[in-house]
Protein backbone atom coordinates (compact mmCIF):
# COMPACT_ATOMS: atom_id res chain seq x y z
CA UNK A 1 0.00 0.00 0.00
CA UNK A 2 1.43 3.35 -1.00
CA UNK A 3 1.75 6.42 1.54
CA UNK A 4 -1.38 8.07 -0.23
CA UNK A 5 -4.30 5.60 -0.38
CA UNK A 6 -3.24 4.35 3.23
CA UNK A 7 -6.10 5.80 5.82
CA UNK A 8 -4.78 5.34 9.12
CA UNK A 9 -7.12 4.28 11.81
CA UNK A 10 -6.51 6.95 14.69
CA UNK A 11 -8.26 6.94 18.24
CA UNK A 12 -7.83 9.86 20.27
CA UNK A 13 -8.34 9.67 24.00
CA UNK A 14 -9.50 13.28 25.15
CA UNK A 15 -9.95 14.75 28.55
CA UNK A 16 -13.52 16.20 28.68
CA UNK A 17 -12.42 19.38 29.79
CA UNK A 18 -9.71 20.63 27.15
CA UNK A 19 -9.47 18.37 24.58
CA UNK A 20 -12.82 17.29 23.98
CA UNK A 21 -14.29 21.12 24.05
CA UNK A 22 -11.42 22.12 21.63
CA UNK A 23 -12.79 19.83 19.27
CA UNK A 24 -16.16 20.73 19.85
CA UNK A 25 -14.60 24.57 18.91
CA UNK A 26 -12.53 23.13 16.46
CA UNK A 27 -16.32 22.32 14.66
CA UNK A 28 -17.62 26.06 15.62
CA UNK A 29 -14.67 27.48 14.11
CA UNK A 30 -15.16 25.08 10.82
CA UNK A 31 -11.83 23.70 10.71
CA UNK A 32 -10.71 20.89 8.61
CA UNK A 33 -8.93 18.18 10.18
CA UNK A 34 -8.41 14.79 8.77
CA UNK A 35 -11.87 12.47 9.03
CA UNK A 36 -9.21 9.42 10.64
CA UNK A 37 -9.44 10.71 13.96
CA UNK A 38 -11.85 8.73 16.40
CA UNK A 39 -12.54 10.16 19.88
CA UNK A 40 -13.07 8.33 23.37
CA UNK A 41 -13.70 11.00 26.01
CA UNK A 42 -12.47 10.74 29.08
CA UNK A 43 -13.09 12.64 32.52
CA UNK A 44 -9.37 13.61 32.97
CA UNK A 45 -6.33 11.73 30.87
CA UNK A 46 -5.50 10.57 34.25
CA UNK A 47 -8.41 8.07 33.85
CA UNK A 48 -6.54 6.46 31.22
CA UNK A 49 -5.35 3.03 31.43
CA UNK A 50 -2.00 1.01 29.60
CA UNK A 51 -4.95 -1.14 28.81
CA UNK A 52 -7.19 1.20 27.13
CA UNK A 53 -4.22 2.41 24.83
CA UNK A 54 -3.35 -1.36 24.25
CA UNK A 55 -6.17 -2.71 23.46
CA UNK A 56 -7.03 0.34 20.88
CA UNK A 57 -3.93 -1.31 18.92
CA UNK A 58 -5.15 -4.35 19.28
CA UNK A 59 -8.19 -3.50 17.63
CA UNK A 60 -6.36 -2.24 14.64
CA UNK A 61 -5.85 1.01 15.30
CA UNK A 62 -2.47 2.64 13.54
CA UNK A 63 -1.87 5.28 15.91
CA UNK A 64 -3.18 6.10 19.28
CA UNK A 65 -3.02 9.25 20.91
CA UNK A 66 -4.22 10.91 24.45
CA UNK A 67 -4.89 14.68 24.49
CA UNK A 68 -5.02 16.61 28.17
CA UNK A 69 -4.85 19.56 29.88
CA UNK A 70 -1.66 21.86 29.41
CA UNK A 71 0.09 21.12 31.72
CA UNK A 72 -0.74 22.62 34.82
CA UNK A 73 -3.94 23.21 34.33
CA UNK A 74 -5.37 19.47 34.35
CA UNK A 75 -8.84 19.82 36.08
CA UNK A 76 -7.99 17.35 38.89
CA UNK A 77 -4.47 19.12 39.56
CA UNK A 78 -2.19 16.38 37.99
CA UNK A 79 -3.96 13.39 35.91
CA UNK A 80 -2.17 14.22 32.83
CA UNK A 81 1.48 14.32 34.46
CA UNK A 82 -0.29 10.95 35.16
CA UNK A 83 -1.32 10.01 32.01
CA UNK A 84 2.29 11.09 30.69
CA UNK A 85 3.94 9.16 32.51
CA UNK A 86 1.90 5.63 31.25
CA UNK A 87 1.60 6.88 27.54
CA UNK A 88 5.80 6.72 28.43
CA UNK A 89 5.57 3.10 29.62
CA UNK A 90 3.24 1.60 26.88
CA UNK A 91 5.38 3.36 24.45
CA UNK A 92 8.34 1.49 25.94
CA UNK A 93 6.25 -1.99 25.40
CA UNK A 94 5.41 -1.20 22.28
CA UNK A 95 8.95 -0.37 21.53
CA UNK A 96 10.03 -3.64 23.08
CA UNK A 97 8.00 -5.79 21.08
CA UNK A 98 9.07 -4.08 17.61
CA UNK A 99 5.45 -2.14 17.19
CA UNK A 100 6.47 1.03 17.33
CA UNK A 101 6.47 3.59 20.45
CA UNK A 102 6.01 6.56 17.82
CA UNK A 103 2.58 5.04 16.87
CA UNK A 104 1.22 6.39 20.22
CA UNK A 105 1.77 10.04 21.67
CA UNK A 106 0.48 12.48 24.54
CA UNK A 107 -0.60 15.94 23.75
CA UNK A 108 -1.68 18.75 25.56
CA UNK A 109 -3.80 21.75 25.12
CA UNK A 110 -6.46 23.84 26.28
CA UNK A 111 -10.01 24.15 25.63
CA UNK A 112 -9.22 27.46 23.38
CA UNK A 113 -7.21 25.93 21.16
CA UNK A 114 -9.46 24.65 18.64
CA UNK A 115 -6.47 25.04 16.04
CA UNK A 116 -4.29 23.27 17.95
CA UNK A 117 -6.63 20.32 18.04
CA UNK A 118 -6.73 20.24 14.50
CA UNK A 119 -3.31 20.43 14.00
CA UNK A 120 -2.75 17.62 16.60
CA UNK A 121 -4.60 15.28 14.16
CA UNK A 122 -3.06 16.68 10.62
CA UNK A 123 0.41 15.90 12.59
CA UNK A 124 -0.40 12.54 13.97
CA UNK A 125 -2.54 11.40 10.25
CA UNK A 126 1.12 12.48 8.53
CA UNK A 127 3.24 10.36 11.35
CA UNK A 128 0.88 7.33 10.73
CA UNK A 129 1.31 7.83 7.07
CA UNK A 130 4.61 7.58 7.18
CA UNK A 131 4.81 4.37 9.50
CA UNK A 132 2.24 2.32 7.57
CA UNK A 133 -0.55 0.03 8.50
CA UNK A 134 0.18 -1.33 12.28
CA UNK A 135 1.76 -4.84 12.54
CA UNK A 136 -1.28 -6.26 13.46
CA UNK A 137 -2.95 -4.63 10.28
CA UNK A 138 -0.55 -6.81 8.34
CA UNK A 139 2.36 -3.94 8.24
CA UNK A 140 6.08 -3.91 8.96
CA UNK A 141 7.42 -4.17 12.55
CA UNK A 142 10.60 -2.17 13.76
CA UNK A 143 12.75 -5.23 13.56
CA UNK A 144 11.66 -5.89 9.96
CA UNK A 145 13.90 -2.87 9.53
CA UNK A 146 13.06 0.13 7.47
CA UNK A 147 9.72 1.27 9.29
CA UNK A 148 10.64 4.88 9.65
CA UNK B 1 -21.43 29.05 42.84
CA UNK B 2 -19.00 31.56 40.72
CA UNK B 3 -20.03 33.96 38.38
CA UNK B 4 -17.15 35.52 36.24
CA UNK B 5 -17.98 39.25 35.15
CA UNK B 6 -14.68 40.51 35.70
CA UNK B 7 -15.17 43.15 33.03
CA UNK B 8 -12.68 44.76 30.25
CA UNK B 9 -11.40 47.86 30.13
CA UNK B 10 -10.27 50.55 27.31
CA UNK B 11 -6.35 49.93 25.97
CA UNK B 12 -3.96 52.89 26.45
CA UNK B 13 -2.77 53.31 22.73
CA UNK B 14 0.47 53.39 22.02
CA UNK B 15 0.50 54.66 18.96
CA UNK B 16 -0.80 57.77 16.98
CA UNK B 17 0.76 60.34 19.49
CA UNK B 18 -1.21 58.86 22.26
CA UNK B 19 0.22 59.95 25.59
CA UNK B 20 2.84 62.27 23.93
CA UNK B 21 0.29 64.92 22.33
CA UNK B 22 -2.40 66.04 24.71
CA UNK B 23 -5.02 67.00 21.93
CA UNK B 24 -4.66 62.74 21.57
CA UNK B 25 -6.98 60.77 23.27
CA UNK B 26 -9.23 58.07 23.34
CA UNK B 27 -12.91 57.97 23.32
CA UNK B 28 -13.92 57.25 26.98
CA UNK B 29 -11.23 60.41 27.96
CA UNK B 30 -13.04 62.54 24.85
CA UNK B 31 -16.56 61.64 26.51
CA UNK B 32 -15.29 62.63 29.79
CA UNK B 33 -13.98 66.27 28.69
CA UNK B 34 -17.93 66.68 26.61
CA UNK B 35 -19.30 65.62 29.58
CA UNK B 36 -17.64 67.30 32.25
CA UNK B 37 -15.84 70.60 30.67
CA UNK B 38 -18.98 73.44 29.39
CA UNK B 39 -16.20 75.16 27.54
CA UNK B 40 -15.01 71.95 25.88
CA UNK B 41 -17.63 71.58 22.92
CA UNK B 42 -17.84 74.87 21.91
CA UNK B 43 -13.98 75.29 21.32
CA UNK B 44 -13.79 72.22 19.08
CA UNK B 45 -14.14 73.30 15.86
CA UNK B 46 -12.23 70.12 14.10
CA UNK B 47 -12.41 66.76 15.66
CA UNK B 48 -11.08 63.32 14.10
CA UNK B 49 -11.57 60.34 15.31
CA UNK B 50 -9.54 56.96 14.16
CA UNK B 51 -11.43 53.30 14.52
CA UNK B 52 -10.06 50.30 15.08
CA UNK B 53 -7.14 51.27 17.30
CA UNK B 54 -5.62 48.15 17.91
CA UNK B 55 -8.50 46.05 17.26
CA UNK B 56 -9.19 43.23 14.12
CA UNK B 57 -4.90 43.86 14.09
CA UNK B 58 -2.30 40.82 14.64
CA UNK B 59 -1.89 41.30 18.16
CA UNK B 60 -6.02 41.84 18.64
CA UNK B 61 -7.97 40.09 15.22
CA UNK B 62 -11.07 40.54 17.50
CA UNK B 63 -13.80 43.64 16.63
CA UNK B 64 -13.87 45.65 19.42
CA UNK B 65 -17.30 46.07 18.95
CA UNK B 66 -18.43 49.06 21.05
CA UNK B 67 -16.11 51.61 19.26
CA UNK B 68 -18.00 52.29 16.02
CA UNK B 69 -21.21 53.35 18.31
CA UNK B 70 -19.20 54.92 20.54
CA UNK B 71 -17.66 57.11 18.06
CA UNK B 72 -20.90 57.63 16.46
CA UNK B 73 -22.61 58.67 19.79
CA UNK B 74 -19.85 60.84 20.40
CA UNK B 75 -19.65 62.93 17.60
CA UNK B 76 -23.96 63.23 17.75
CA UNK B 77 -23.30 64.34 21.56
CA UNK B 78 -20.33 66.93 20.34
CA UNK B 79 -23.10 68.08 17.31
CA UNK B 80 -25.47 68.81 19.95
CA UNK B 81 -23.46 71.26 22.07
CA UNK B 82 -21.60 72.39 18.66
CA UNK B 83 -23.32 71.73 15.49
CA UNK B 84 -20.61 73.90 13.70
CA UNK B 85 -18.29 71.56 15.02
CA UNK B 86 -16.55 69.36 12.21
CA UNK B 87 -16.32 65.71 12.56
CA UNK B 88 -14.41 63.53 10.58
CA UNK B 89 -14.31 59.57 11.73
CA UNK B 90 -11.50 57.76 9.89
CA UNK B 91 -12.83 53.75 9.86
CA UNK B 92 -12.43 50.36 8.12
CA UNK B 93 -15.83 49.28 8.05
CA UNK B 94 -18.70 50.86 10.18
CA UNK B 95 -20.57 48.32 12.54
CA UNK B 96 -23.25 50.40 14.07
CA UNK B 97 -25.15 46.88 14.08
CA UNK B 98 -29.38 45.75 14.79
CA UNK B 99 -30.52 48.86 16.43
CA UNK B 100 -27.91 51.35 16.57
CA UNK B 101 -27.89 51.91 13.02
CA UNK B 102 -30.28 54.63 12.86
CA UNK B 103 -27.58 57.15 14.65
CA UNK B 104 -24.77 56.18 12.08
CA UNK B 105 -27.27 57.71 9.17
CA UNK B 106 -28.73 60.86 11.51
CA UNK B 107 -24.81 61.13 12.20
CA UNK B 108 -24.34 61.21 8.41
CA UNK B 109 -27.27 63.82 8.51
CA UNK B 110 -25.78 65.92 10.80
CA UNK B 111 -22.89 65.99 8.36
CA UNK B 112 -20.16 63.81 10.02
CA UNK B 113 -18.23 62.91 7.44
CA UNK B 114 -16.99 59.01 7.24
CA UNK B 115 -13.68 58.74 5.33
CA UNK B 116 -12.17 54.65 4.78
CA UNK B 117 -9.09 53.80 5.43
CA UNK B 118 -7.47 50.88 4.48
CA UNK B 119 -5.47 48.56 7.18
CA UNK B 120 -1.86 48.73 5.05
CA UNK B 121 -2.61 53.03 4.83
CA UNK B 122 -3.63 53.90 8.18
CA UNK B 123 -3.57 57.47 8.81
CA UNK B 124 -0.46 59.60 9.92
CA UNK B 125 -0.49 61.51 13.23
CA UNK B 126 2.48 64.27 13.47
CA UNK B 127 2.87 67.40 14.98
CA UNK B 128 3.65 69.93 12.57
CA UNK B 129 4.44 73.54 13.94
CA UNK B 130 3.02 72.78 17.28
CA UNK B 131 0.09 71.60 15.60
CA UNK B 132 -1.36 68.11 14.97
CA UNK B 133 -1.85 67.15 11.61
CA UNK B 134 -3.38 63.92 10.31
CA UNK B 135 -2.59 62.97 7.02
CA UNK B 136 -4.86 60.18 5.26
CA UNK B 137 -5.95 58.79 1.39
CA UNK B 138 -9.19 60.24 0.65
CA UNK B 139 -10.57 57.85 -1.94
CA UNK B 140 -13.40 59.80 -3.29
CA UNK B 141 -11.02 62.46 -4.73
CA UNK B 142 -8.22 60.20 -4.75
CA UNK B 143 -5.72 62.05 -3.09
CA UNK B 144 -3.87 62.52 0.44
CA UNK B 145 -5.33 64.87 2.23
CA UNK B 146 -4.11 66.67 5.64
CA UNK B 147 -6.27 68.09 8.34
CA UNK B 148 -5.32 70.07 11.61
CA UNK B 149 -7.84 69.02 14.44
CA UNK B 150 -7.84 70.44 17.76
CA UNK B 151 -8.77 67.02 19.21
CA UNK B 152 -7.87 63.54 17.67
CA UNK B 153 -10.15 60.76 19.64
CA UNK B 154 -9.30 56.90 18.92
CA UNK B 155 -11.49 54.65 19.28
CA UNK B 156 -9.46 51.96 21.29
CA UNK B 157 -9.62 47.89 21.22
CA UNK B 158 -11.50 46.92 24.29
CA UNK B 159 -9.19 44.17 26.31
CA UNK B 160 -10.42 41.87 29.36
CA UNK B 161 -9.03 43.21 32.82
CA UNK B 162 -6.32 41.46 34.29
CA UNK B 163 -7.50 37.78 34.80
CA UNK B 164 -4.06 35.62 34.78
CA UNK B 165 -4.49 34.34 38.38
CA UNK B 166 -8.58 34.66 38.58
CA UNK B 167 -8.52 31.92 35.54
CA UNK B 168 -5.34 29.36 37.20
CA UNK B 169 -7.30 29.90 40.09
CA UNK B 170 -10.82 28.49 38.94
CA UNK B 171 -9.07 26.77 36.20
CA UNK B 172 -11.36 28.15 33.90
CA UNK B 173 -9.99 28.53 29.88
CA UNK B 174 -9.07 31.82 28.14
CA UNK B 175 -8.80 32.54 24.28
CA UNK B 176 -5.49 33.69 23.21
CA UNK B 177 -6.41 37.11 24.01
CA UNK B 178 -7.36 37.06 27.61
CA UNK B 179 -11.23 36.56 27.27
CA UNK B 180 -13.13 33.47 29.16
CA UNK B 181 -14.16 30.69 26.69
CA UNK B 182 -17.72 29.04 27.40
CA UNK B 183 -17.82 25.63 27.19
CA UNK B 184 -20.06 25.48 24.06
CA UNK B 185 -20.67 28.42 21.93
CA UNK B 186 -24.10 27.31 21.41
CA UNK B 187 -25.03 24.83 23.53
CA UNK B 188 -23.60 26.12 26.78
CA UNK B 189 -22.89 29.97 25.93
CA UNK B 190 -22.36 31.12 29.68
CA UNK B 191 -21.39 27.91 31.12
CA UNK B 192 -17.80 26.80 31.44
CA UNK B 193 -16.68 23.50 31.52
CA UNK B 194 -16.59 22.93 35.30
CA UNK B 195 -19.96 23.01 37.36
CA UNK B 196 -21.10 25.84 39.12
CA UNK B 197 -18.94 28.39 37.42
CA UNK B 198 -20.79 30.95 34.79
CA UNK B 199 -19.18 33.65 32.54
CA UNK B 200 -20.77 36.93 31.28
CA UNK B 201 -20.43 40.46 30.13
CA UNK B 202 -17.11 42.04 28.87
CA UNK B 203 -14.72 39.07 30.58
CA UNK B 204 -16.44 37.24 28.01
CA UNK B 205 -16.14 38.89 25.15
CA UNK B 206 -16.70 42.65 24.01
CA UNK B 207 -19.82 43.59 24.21
CA UNK B 208 -22.61 46.34 24.44
CA UNK B 209 -24.34 47.58 27.99
CA UNK B 210 -27.37 45.44 26.56
CA UNK B 211 -26.24 42.38 25.86
CA UNK B 212 -23.86 42.50 28.92
CA UNK B 213 -27.35 42.45 30.85
CA UNK B 214 -28.82 39.75 28.97
CA UNK B 215 -25.70 37.35 29.09
CA UNK B 216 -25.20 38.45 32.76
CA UNK B 217 -29.46 37.28 33.06
CA UNK B 218 -28.58 34.13 31.34
CA UNK B 219 -25.95 33.38 33.61
CA UNK B 220 -28.06 34.28 36.52
CA UNK B 221 -30.52 32.10 35.70
CA UNK B 222 -28.00 29.35 35.20
CA UNK B 223 -26.80 29.58 39.04
CA UNK B 224 -30.37 29.60 39.58
CA UNK B 225 -31.08 26.30 38.58
CA UNK B 226 -28.87 24.94 40.93
CA UNK B 227 -29.66 27.13 44.14
CA UNK B 228 -32.99 26.81 43.83
CA UNK B 229 -32.56 23.07 44.90
CA UNK B 230 -32.97 22.06 48.25
CA UNK B 231 -30.56 19.43 47.55
CA UNK B 232 -28.10 18.62 44.97
CA UNK B 233 -27.37 15.32 42.88
CA UNK B 234 -23.95 14.70 42.61
CA UNK B 235 -22.75 13.50 39.43
CA UNK B 236 -23.10 9.72 38.16
CA UNK B 237 -19.23 9.17 38.03
CA UNK B 238 -17.74 8.59 40.95
CA UNK B 239 -15.33 5.35 41.63
CA UNK B 240 -16.52 2.38 43.11
CA UNK B 241 -14.67 -0.13 45.10
CA UNK B 242 -14.83 -3.86 44.83
CA UNK B 243 -13.86 -4.89 48.66
CA UNK B 244 -13.43 -8.61 47.23
CA UNK B 245 -10.53 -7.37 44.93
CA UNK B 246 -9.12 -4.59 47.51
CA UNK B 247 -5.70 -6.00 48.82
CA UNK B 248 -5.39 -2.64 50.88
CA UNK B 249 -2.50 -1.30 49.75
CA UNK B 250 -2.75 2.13 50.02
CA UNK B 251 -2.28 3.40 46.27
CA UNK B 252 -5.31 4.54 45.74
CA UNK B 253 -4.96 6.16 49.36
CA UNK B 254 -1.75 8.56 47.98
CA UNK B 255 -2.64 9.01 44.33
CA UNK B 256 -6.13 10.84 44.75
CA UNK B 257 -5.61 14.27 44.28
CA UNK B 258 -8.67 14.90 46.92
CA UNK B 259 -7.76 12.57 49.59
CA UNK B 260 -11.20 10.57 49.18
CA UNK B 261 -10.22 7.24 49.54
CA UNK B 262 -9.94 6.09 53.04
CA UNK B 263 -9.23 2.35 54.73
CA UNK B 264 -12.15 1.41 56.45
CA UNK B 265 -12.85 -1.29 59.85
CA UNK B 266 -13.19 -3.92 57.27
CA UNK B 267 -9.20 -2.90 55.82
CA UNK B 268 -10.92 -1.96 52.87
CA UNK B 269 -10.51 1.01 50.44
CA UNK B 270 -13.80 3.24 50.76
CA UNK B 271 -14.80 6.18 48.91
CA UNK B 272 -17.45 8.29 49.49
CA UNK B 273 -19.41 9.43 46.48
CA UNK B 274 -20.07 12.47 47.52
CA UNK B 275 -16.65 13.78 47.95
CA UNK B 276 -15.26 12.11 45.12
CA UNK B 277 -14.69 14.40 42.23
CA UNK B 278 -14.81 11.84 39.48
CA UNK B 279 -11.36 12.20 37.94
CA UNK B 280 -10.66 8.39 37.27
CA UNK B 281 -7.33 8.45 38.59
CA UNK B 282 -7.57 5.80 41.78
CA UNK B 283 -8.81 3.39 38.90
CA UNK B 284 -6.21 3.63 36.71
CA UNK B 285 -3.64 3.46 39.55
CA UNK B 286 -5.00 0.29 41.22
CA UNK B 287 -2.97 -2.16 41.20
CA UNK B 288 -5.80 -5.04 41.76
CA UNK B 289 -8.01 -3.09 39.25
CA UNK B 290 -10.46 -3.34 42.38
CA UNK B 291 -11.73 0.78 41.24
CA UNK B 292 -14.01 1.26 38.72
CA UNK B 293 -15.08 4.63 38.01
CA UNK B 294 -18.90 4.72 36.77
CA UNK B 295 -19.80 5.49 33.74
CA UNK B 296 -15.82 5.14 32.59
CA UNK B 297 -15.69 1.63 33.55
CA UNK B 298 -13.15 -0.16 32.19
CA UNK B 299 -15.24 -2.89 30.14
CA UNK B 300 -17.11 0.41 29.16
CA UNK B 301 -13.83 2.43 27.53
CA UNK B 302 -12.42 -0.79 25.88
CA UNK B 303 -16.45 -1.66 24.46
CA UNK B 304 -15.74 1.78 22.63
CA UNK B 305 -11.90 1.04 21.54
CA UNK B 306 -13.31 -2.81 20.27
CA UNK B 307 -16.56 -0.59 18.63
CA UNK B 308 -14.68 1.45 16.94
CA UNK B 309 -11.54 -0.60 15.05
CA UNK B 310 -12.27 -4.21 16.73
CA UNK B 311 -14.09 -7.11 15.62
CA UNK B 312 -17.32 -7.10 15.32
CA UNK B 313 -17.72 -10.03 17.78
CA UNK B 314 -15.78 -8.37 20.19
CA UNK B 315 -18.13 -4.59 19.86
CA UNK B 316 -20.95 -6.96 20.34
C1 LIG C 1 -14.37 52.24 25.70
C2 LIG C 1 -15.67 51.57 25.89
C3 LIG C 1 -16.83 52.23 25.52
C4 LIG C 1 -18.06 51.62 25.67
N1 LIG C 1 -19.15 52.28 25.27
C5 LIG C 1 -20.36 51.70 25.37
C6 LIG C 1 -21.53 52.38 24.97
O1 LIG C 1 -21.45 53.53 24.54
N2 LIG C 1 -22.71 51.73 25.06
C7 LIG C 1 -22.80 50.46 25.55
O2 LIG C 1 -23.91 49.93 25.61
N3 LIG C 1 -21.72 49.80 25.97
C8 LIG C 1 -20.49 50.40 25.90
N4 LIG C 1 -19.39 49.70 26.31
C9 LIG C 1 -19.54 48.35 26.81
C10 LIG C 1 -19.96 48.30 28.26
O3 LIG C 1 -19.08 49.13 29.00
C11 LIG C 1 -19.87 46.86 28.74
O4 LIG C 1 -20.70 46.03 28.01
C12 LIG C 1 -20.26 46.68 30.21
O5 LIG C 1 -19.65 47.64 31.03
C13 LIG C 1 -19.83 45.30 30.66
O6 LIG C 1 -20.19 45.07 31.99
P1 LIG C 1 -19.44 44.02 32.89
O7 LIG C 1 -20.16 44.01 34.17
O8 LIG C 1 -19.28 42.76 32.14
O9 LIG C 1 -17.95 44.57 33.07
P2 LIG C 1 -17.40 45.89 33.80
O10 LIG C 1 -18.35 47.00 33.61
O11 LIG C 1 -16.02 46.05 33.29
O12 LIG C 1 -17.38 45.51 35.35
C14 LIG C 1 -16.51 44.52 35.89
C15 LIG C 1 -16.31 44.81 37.36
O13 LIG C 1 -15.60 43.74 37.97
C16 LIG C 1 -14.60 44.27 38.82
N5 LIG C 1 -13.56 43.25 38.95
C17 LIG C 1 -12.63 42.87 38.03
N6 LIG C 1 -11.86 41.88 38.50
C18 LIG C 1 -12.31 41.61 39.74
C19 LIG C 1 -11.92 40.67 40.74
N7 LIG C 1 -10.91 39.79 40.55
N8 LIG C 1 -12.60 40.66 41.92
C20 LIG C 1 -13.64 41.53 42.12
N9 LIG C 1 -14.04 42.43 41.21
C21 LIG C 1 -13.39 42.48 40.04
C22 LIG C 1 -14.15 45.51 38.11
O14 LIG C 1 -13.53 46.39 39.00
C23 LIG C 1 -15.47 46.07 37.59
O15 LIG C 1 -16.12 46.87 38.54
C24 LIG C 1 -18.15 50.31 26.19
C25 LIG C 1 -16.98 49.65 26.58
C26 LIG C 1 -15.76 50.26 26.43
C27 LIG C 1 -14.52 49.53 26.85
S1 LIG D 1 -16.50 48.29 16.58
FE1 LIG D 1 -15.81 49.45 14.81
S2 LIG D 1 -14.00 50.56 15.53
FE2 LIG D 1 -14.39 48.96 16.98
S3 LIG D 1 -13.08 47.29 16.31
FE3 LIG D 1 -15.11 46.93 15.43
S4 LIG D 1 -15.03 47.88 13.42
FE4 LIG D 1 -13.28 48.67 14.58
S1 LIG E 1 -5.33 0.92 45.15
FE1 LIG E 1 -6.82 -0.75 44.85
S2 LIG E 1 -6.02 -2.45 46.00
FE2 LIG E 1 -4.92 -0.63 46.71
S3 LIG E 1 -6.09 0.07 48.48
FE3 LIG E 1 -6.90 1.15 46.73
S4 LIG E 1 -8.61 -0.11 46.02
FE4 LIG E 1 -7.39 -1.38 47.39
S1 LIG F 1 -12.07 9.21 41.18
FE1 LIG F 1 -10.53 10.79 41.61
S2 LIG F 1 -11.48 12.03 43.22
FE2 LIG F 1 -12.62 10.10 43.17
S3 LIG F 1 -11.61 8.85 44.70
FE3 LIG F 1 -10.67 8.36 42.72
S4 LIG F 1 -8.87 9.67 42.61
FE4 LIG F 1 -10.17 10.50 44.23
S1 LIG G 1 -8.71 17.38 33.53
FE1 LIG G 1 -7.88 17.46 31.51
S2 LIG G 1 -6.15 16.19 31.76
FE2 LIG G 1 -6.96 16.20 33.77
Amino acid sequence: MSEDDFEPKIVAFCCHYCAYTAADLAGSMRLQYPPNIRIIRLPCTGKVDVLHLLRAFEDGADGVYVAGCMEGDCHFINGNFRAKKRVQYAKKLLDEIGFGGERLEMFNMSAAMGTRFAEVAKEMVERIKKLGPSPIRGGKTKKDGDAL
Amino acid sequence: MVIVATGGEELKPDEYLYGKNERVMTQLEFEEHLVEEPQFSAAQKTVVMIQCVGSRNEERPYCSRVCCSTAVKNALRLKAKNPDAQVIVLYRDIRTYGLMEPYYREAREKGVVFVRYEPEDKPKVEERDGKLAIEFFEPTVRRRVTIYPDTLVLSSATIPRENEELALMLKVPRMADGFFLEAHIKLRPVDFATDGIYVCGLAHSPKNITESVAQAAAAAARAGTVLANDTISVGGVVAVVDEEKCAACLTCVRACPYSVPVINERGKAEIDPVKCHGCGVCAAECPGKAIQLQYFRDVQVLAKCDALYGKEEVAA
